[in-house]
């Protein structure tokens, strides 16, 4: 059996004007170029900062957006190329988590009917029964008790809110979770409670993750793989301990030191970064004059690939 | 203290504010004391709600209704800045003591040119005789890391990047010659290549121009990387004031201990060490010591009377019973 989700050459770009009154329109490349694999039941972490395309990326795997082009293969399916009869079929073993739970959750919706609701849709128990005993699995599969089945969103705490919007992604027993910042808008101590869930979850139902954050220590608690994304293209892919004890490319290495808290003063950064050079060229410590002229591309072997040319093997 | 009252630049003692809601009265900040000595940075740090920007706030006398402080002391520079009127304090804030946001952009006018408002800063505070000012916002240009002072002089917010508008907020905040700035999250908006920048011109100007600095932030990382002294709040209280090496080697306070775990440590089955349970909320606060329904460490007396907080080393204050 081949991987789970398999990603090919993934793009999307926008278009946008310069200004209100400006004809002249610019290309924002948010997603160029990404290709991945994805074992079942493997945690894969995207890593990048505002702008590096990875919220882009996740809503192209969702069907939320798009791609220009590219390949998006799931359980088998080409989620691209294919009828939204066959798409619906796998849809339930696709589940996103939000960044904010308070947005991401009806407020006029009890955390009964939150988790209800995809269990009906996709007829996942028959029965009321079965729907009530299944809506309270969920739940404490989550950490929570039946005292909150009767609560509304703004009755509880910020980490309860993404225990429950964690637990109506897992109603509908997916295969893969794609999580988008999903502890970002937590206090710091609560963070650490969510992604133990995270861990709890994968170890006991075996299902496959996708953690998009800017933060490299909550990625690295979770994650199998590491991708690191940067002006919409991957930068480095490795295995996680390879990534952080062996990081190759001076992006990620920056990334590091910051999250150890050394943080580094650089000069100013050029506004527009010019067409046919590394998209790092401008920030980067170790650039060379052949940076200029050529944008490397992803080269290693499985374990670690890295897009410089200066850390290629 | 009272030895080496010429090293320290603010003392605030045993604040109070309170927010005179319809729920109840919401207890923002309790008995909070600390001292920033000067040429220090300070590190204020907390979970959303704890009330470090309430402390900023009261400082700074921007606490509005329904809001009030309503006991303590804040000494700056000999005078206790709760006792100051209105005019009084306008003419501090902005010439002694500088101000820093976390969203550039909202705290900028997005239709004066970066030059007119840097300028404005130095006309009402005369920082600057006349004919001087644009000369005086220039350099202030070129102080925080502009290479075009002039080109930057003439442009809008919008045309600048969040760290070059964070940049611009520096210029203002140091345009007077403060003693003191204050810093509230000036770098959770931005991306961690211009965070470290910005960090990177916050402690070269701190040093160069021998400032001091409340950095208030919930990064501890932060703090570790720039601060000499922190202190630590949960729910309203300063649970924790320590020199940052001492706090990172072994934090006081349970509760700081469980923060630095749960960013470091890994127990033994590959899980976090959280804090379990969640911040209390401030209308409906447990009895005693507010951190005991979390603590690991929880014994009868943490549940009886709140603890007071006591000096355990030099330069080291905890709220807590286990000293």
């Amino acid at each position: 059996m081949g991987p789970l989700l398999s990603v090919l050459d993934v793009r999307r770009y926008y278009e946008v004007r310069r200004s209100v009154f400006s004809v002249e329109k610019e290309i924002i490349r948010a997603v160029d170029g990404v290709s991945f694999e994805l074992e079942a039941g493997h945690t894969l972490g995207v890593v990048g900062e505002s702008g590096s395309g990875k919220s882009t990326l996740a809503r192209c795997l969702m069907f939320l957006e798009r791609p220009d082009s590219g390949k998006v293969i799931f359980d088998g399916v080409d989620l691209l190329n294919s009828s939204p009869a066959e798409i619906r079929k796998v849809r339930r073993k696709l589940q996103i988590i939000f960044q904010d739970p308070y947005s991401s959750l009806n407020p006029r919706m009890t955390v009964r009917d939150i988790i209800a609701e995809p269990i009906k849709f996709h007829h996942i128990v028959k029965g009321q029964k079965a729907l009530n005993d299944k809506v309270v699995d969920v739940l404490n599969s989550v950490g929570l008790n039946g005292d909150f089945l009767k609560k509304y969103p703004h009755e509880m705490s910020g980490g309860q809110r993404q225990r429950v919007a964690i637990g109506r992604a897992l109603a509908t027993e997916p295969a893969l979770i794609i999580a988008d910042e999903p502890v970002s808008s937590l206090d710091v101590s609560i963070q650490a409670q969510i992604i133990n869930l995270f861990i709890d979850i994968r170890e006991k139902l075996n299902i496959a993750m996708i953690f998009v954050s800017h933060d490299l220590n909550i990625v690295r608690f979770i994650s199998d793989t590491i991708l690191v994304l940067y002006k919409g293209k991957v930068v480095e892919m490795g295995e996680r301990d390879q990534v952080f004890l062996n990081p190759r490319h001076p992006y990620t290495k920056m990334l590091i030191d910051a999250a150890k808290g050394e943080f580094s003063l650089k000069s100013e950064p050029a506004e527009t970064p010019e067409p046919g050079q590394c998209p790092y060229y401008d920030t980067c410590k170790d650039r060379k004059p052949v940076c200029r002229s050529q944008s490397p591309e992803l080269t290693g072997d499985n374990g670690h690939k890295v897009a410089c040319l200066k850390g290629a093997p | 203290m009272i030895d080496n009252n010429d090293k320290i630049l603010l003392e605030v003692v045993d604040l109070n504010t309170r927010f005179f809601t319809e729920e109840g009265v919401v207890p923002a900040v309790t008995d909070a004391s600390f001292t920033i000595n000067k040429g220090e940075i300070f590190g204020l740090v907390g979970e959303s709600g704890s009330g470090k920007t309430v402390t900023a706030h009261s400082i700074m006398g921007l606490v509005h209704p329904p809001g009030r402080v309503v006991s303590g002391k804040i000494m700056f520079e000999g005078t206790d800045l709760l006792t100051l009127n209105q005019k009084q304090m306008e003419d501090i804030r902005g010439r002694r003591i500088g101000m820093v946001f976390q969203e550039p952009m909202t705290a900028l006018n997005p239709v004066l040119r970066v030059g007119e408002q840097i300028s404005e800063v130095i006309e009402i505070h005369k920082a600057a005789s006349e004919g001087t000012v644009k000369e005086r916002a220039l350099e202030l240009l070129r102080q925080v890391g502009f290479d075009e002072p002039l080109k930057r002089y003439t442009q809008y917010p919008h045309q600048l990047s969040g760290g070059q508008r964070q940049r611009v907020l520096m210029a203002m905040a140091i345009a007077c010659n403060p003693a003191l700035i204050i810093a509230d999250e000036p770098t959770t908006a931005l991306d961690v290549a211009t965070e470290s920048q910005v960090l990177g011109l916050i402690e070269g100007l701190i040093e160069r121009l021998h400032l001091s600095m409340l950095f208030i932030t919930h990064d501890l990382m932060i703090v570790r990387s720039m601060g000499q002294s922190l202190g630590l709040m949960y729910a309203g209280r300063m649970v924790e004031t320590n020199r940052v090496k001492e706090f990172f080697k072994k934090p006081l306070h349970p509760y700081g201990q469980g923060l630095l775990e749960s960013i470091y440590g890994f127990s033994g089955s590959g899980r976090l060490k959280a804090i379990p349970g969640s911040v209390p909320n401030l209308l409906d606060m447990p009895s005693g010591c507010k951190f005991h329904p979390r603590c690991p460490y929880v014994m009868d007396i943490c549940r009886g009377e709140e603890p007071i907080i006591k000096e355990v080393g030099k330069d080291q204050w905890v709220r807590c019973y286990l000293y």
